[in-house]
């Protein structure tokens, strides 16, 4: 069926080589026109990897990116470059404050040269991007440099990022990944050099004495950690009365609000920002607490504004063939990410679910295996979530609290790491394991891990998870020694028996 | 006749099957009766069913497709469960309101072993040639879909045979002398892919509740789904004409009322502001009761006044027609003014007037009336909660005192 579908549009493709708009694109050195079978609109994770799974299934492929490099968000101002910081510092941190008793002696001045920072995150940046367009140049994707609209439900305008004159390619199959950008705080201007988003507070030109933080989510107890590693004095202001957001245990969540007090990042919760203004290079934020009411007013050189990321379908069109969008800008599909369009799918940050790079990724897979198979598969149950803070925080699954709400009753196995021997002789180890199973049948319905690596090792709770095991399971699985993930073992099974080093 | 209305509130299901049912003891599964789409409806057929006995169903999904004499209808599930058994099939006409024509059960439930509720002990039709034309379909297909044919509810199926066994489910087999080859053709799976896991064999040896193996199946299939529930669309946004699955569910946006009033208090009363609108609330509320009993007893009156339907439009009794909230503000500089006013004068209007420089403390009350959407006649019951709200803000004063 796509066989022919592909020879069909090969077919088409040598006809209308003749015609004037074909040429026209030939002449701007773009990949060739005709019908493709599938065009992406984005190049994040969801969109790039989709594209190139695409073409790996023998789909004519195409991909619209605008920003000029691939990778979205993730990879040019998200998650790597957030990484290159957040490890750096940590280096850093770690030269100044804990060599001693490891035996280091450090002669001399240990300074940071943040122009180097910056730089060592811009050449990871930039090999990861030119990686991708890379892979597609290997799998034969059509890379578009250029801003996406619709024409119709099967024709897309491009306009050319470099200027030129823009093109019209027709798809049998549309895949929308264009995203998320961050969510503006009503009342406060950001100018992404003193009032800054993620996106500007990853490549800020000096270090701030005094750094405020609206939010207290995944990004902003990282760009907490990174700048308070360089020095900075943060102040973190969140609504809510707990940081992490949705997603993260309370349990863990205090935890790693205690750790992170004590390495000298200073939290306002249950506070909300009323104002904010910037006087020169100063920013004054005007916050009140929820339940006393009381006022106060925070100074700073620099305000991070992290509450939250937003659907992004600007210059998109989608009013040209009428897609449905939701209150929160969400395009609206169903569980195959079909829009009312059935051959326009819809994945990642701009439509629903967690704003997380690896669902994206996920879910451009499985939307292209249903065009491809007419079958795709995402376990949402599954998908975990890291906080790149030191300790790592990491889980999976359900929380205490939403199996409380659930009325599910759960065994519950915690492992400190303070007891693991491996974390010990690291002379790392703050916080624990905890996982969740079901009272009764022991399955595991949650993992949360604060700790060193908890990142790398959630990645054995998701698999568990995925097949169903329970926590026995876990821990008659042996677990090389001395490492970390012993402590997982252990806490599998502190959960179902009693652990043995605890 | 061929009016398609889809009952958008969904009223029918298994919440009114559930309600309806007299017998308490079925905790395991209720009669669905016929439900009554309007209160004039007395009979219905049925048109199609749209699941099968044994299939699951979540809240929202058409569970079948009724027809009156005015029009066909969708019935919707008010709650998620499993279609048990049907007694009426496709084609059954005239079958009198609330007589079972389904039974239905929970999630997880073991439909093997499902106690069905008594069909006399529901409301039953008048015995007319038509409903003995009912007694014969609830007998026949009650044998073509005996509990033995019913499939079992999603998450329990036949174990998948080239399976390497989990190291629990080897040792618990291993302990209770039970081989591999056995296990996996007598033990039902739950895991992904048919793997036998921890809680099959643990049920399987009756050491756990085997409903609860269904009922955890559905909560881990539940999260391993993209949550697409609730959808609320953008205003802005071309609203599609053609119903989509995805758009469904969209629940109704709740409505708000607002008043302004203009309240004025001079310092030297001893009340305070707060407790006197505290006060106007509270007798602006119970006002809005009495007057919603007073026009459902004149309803009550009519010769279209239907006792059961009335039954069935009752919401919960936890649940309010709206809630209203205050802010205070002061609209003008507060000025100590030596005129003695009325120790009771609080004057208002529904419209905010400029304020008067003669006066003590003026103080601008907003109060917002949110309209539950899922009440009915919450509007009106909202509307008539702002009126007296407003009386007793104004000429009712000297009743707050």
């Amino acid at each position: 069926m796509l066989k022919s579908y592909s020879s069909l549009s090969k077919l088409a493709l040598r006809k209308s080589t003749l015609s004037g708009v074909s040429k026209l694109v030939l002449a701007r050195g773009y990949a060739t026109e005709g019908e493709h079978d599938v065009v992406v609109i984005g190049g994040g994770p969801g969109g790039y990897v989709a594209a190139i799974k695409a073409a790996q299934l023998g789909l004519k492929t195409a991909c619209i990116e605008k920003r000029g490099t691939l990778g979205g968000t993730c990879l040019n101002v998200g998650c790597i470059p957030s990484k290159a910081l957040l490890n750096n510092t940590h280096i850093y941190h770690q030269i100044l404050h804990d060599t001693k008793d490891r035996g280091i002696e450090v002669q001399g001045e240990v300074t940071m040269n943040l122009a180097k920072l910056q730089k060592a995150k811009d050449n990871s940046v930039s090999a990861l991007t030119k990686g991708i367009e890379g892979l597609f140049k290997k799998n034969k994707v059509d890379y578009f440099k250029g801003t996406a609209s619709f024409v119709d439900e099967h024709s897309i305008q491009v306009q050319p990022v470099d200027g030129g004159e823009a093109s019209v390619i027709k798809a049998k199959n549309i895949i929308i990944a264009t995203g998320s950008e961050p969510t503006p705080f009503p009342g406060i201007e950001v100018d992404e050099e003193r009032i800054v988003t993620s996106t500007g507070a990853l490549s800020l030109k000096e270090i701030p004495k005094k750094m405020n933080i609206i939010g207290g989510g995944i990004i902003g107890l990282e760009m907490a950690s990174v700048y308070s590693r360089l020095g900075s004095e943060v102040t973190i202001i969140e609504f809510m009365t707990s940081i992490g957001g949705a997603g993260m245990d309370g349990e863990v969540a205090k935890q790693s609000q205690k750790i992170l007090a004590k390495q000298g990042i200073k939290f306002k919760l249950g506070n909300k920002v009323t104002s904010a203004v910037r006087e020169g290079d100063n920013v004054k934020v005007e916050i009140e607490d929820v339940k006393s009411g009381k006022a106060e007013t925070l100074e700073g050189d620099v305000l991070l504004v992290a509450i939250g990321r937003r659907p992004y379908t600007k210059g998109l069109n989608t009013e040209a063939i009428g897609l449905d969008i939701d209150e929160r800008g969400r395009v609206v599909i169903d569980q195959e990410y079909r829009t009312k369009h059935p051959h326009i799918r819809v994945v990642g940050d701009v439509t629903f679910g967690a704003m997380l790079a690896h669902k994206a990724e996920e879910e451009g897979i499985a939307a292209v295996e249903y065009i491809k198979n007419g079958h795709g598969h995402v376990n949402y149950g599954v998908i975990p979530g890291v906080m790149y803070t030191h300790p790592e925080v990491a889980w999976v699954g359900q929380t205490e609290e939403q199996l409380k709400k659930e009325g599910i009753a759960y065994s519950l196995g915690k492992f400190p790491f303070l007891a693991n021997s491996r974390a010990k002789t690291n002379q790392d180890s703050e916080g624990f394991v905890k996982i969740l199973s079901d009272k009764e049948t022991d399955r595991i319905l949650g993992v949360h891990i604060i700790g060193p690596n908890a990142g790398e090792m959630i990645s054995e709770g998701v698999l568990a998870m995925e097949y169903g095991a329970s926590s026995e399971d876990v821990a008659r699985t042996c677990h090389a020694h001395p490492t970390l993930s012993e402590a997982f073992k252990e806490a599998a099974m502190a959960t179902y028996d009693k652990a043995i080093h605890f | 006749m061929s009016v398609l209305v889809r009952s958008g509130t969904r009223l029918s299901g298994a919440r009114w099957a559930r309600a309806l049912s007299t017998t308490r003891v079925c905790a395991v599964a209720t009669n669905f009766g016929m439900p009554a789409m309007s209160p004039t409806m007395t009979e219905g057929g049925i048109v199609e069913w749209k699941i099968k006995p044994g299939d699951t169903f979540a809240a929202g999904d058409v569970l079948l497709e009724i027809e009156t004499d005015k029009a066909q209808i969708d019935v919707e599930a008010a709650d998620d469960g499993v279609l048990a058994k049907i007694y009426a099939p496709e084609g059954t006409k005239s079958i009198a309101v609330n007589t079972p024509i389904a039974v239905l059960a929970e999630i997880g439930d073991d439909l093997s072993n499902l106690e069905y509720p008594e069909v006399a002990s529901a409301p039953v039709a008048e015995a007319d040639a038509k409903a003995d034309d009912v007694a014969e379909t609830v007998a026949t297909p009650s044998v073509q879909s005996s509990p033995v044919d019913i499939t079992p509810p999603t998450g329990t199926n036949l174990a998948n045979a080239k399976q390497t066994l989990l190291p629990s489910v080897s040792t618990l087999l291993h302990r209770h002398n039970i081989s591999s080859e056995v296990a996996l053709t007598t033990i039902s799976a739950s895991g992904p892919q048919g793997r036998l896991l921890k809680g099959d064999v643990l049920a399987h040896l009756g050491l756990v509740d085997p409903s609860k193996i269904g009922k955890l199946s559905a909560a881990v299939s539940n999260w391993s789904k993209l949550d697409l529930s609730n959808i609320k669309l953008r205003p802005e946004a071309p609203v599609s004409s053609k119903a989509k699955p995805a758009t469904k569910a969209t629940k109704p946006v709740a409505k708000t009322l607002t008043g302004q009033f203009r309240l004025e208090v001079p310092q030297d009363t001893t009340f305070s502001l707060k407790s006197l609108v505290d006060r106007a609330a509270q007798l602006a509320q119970k006002d809005s009761i009495r007057l919603a009993q007073r026009a459902q007893e004149a309803r009550s009156q009519s010769v279209r006044y239907d006792a059961a339907f009335e039954a069935l439009l009752a919401p919960a009794k936890n649940i309010k027609p709206f809630e209203s909230s205050f802010k205070f503000a002061q609209s003008s500089p507060v000025k100590s003014r030596a005129v003695k006013t009325d120790i009771y004068a609080l004057l208002a209007g529904q419209v905010t007037p400029p304020p008067s420089p003669l006066v003590d403390n003026v103080h601008r009350l907003d109060v917002q009336v949110v309209v539950n959407p899922e009440f009915a006649g919450a509007e009106a019951r909202a509307q008539a909660y702002l009126d007296r709200l407003a009386f007793y803000l104004s000429d009712g004063k000297a009743l707050l005192i």
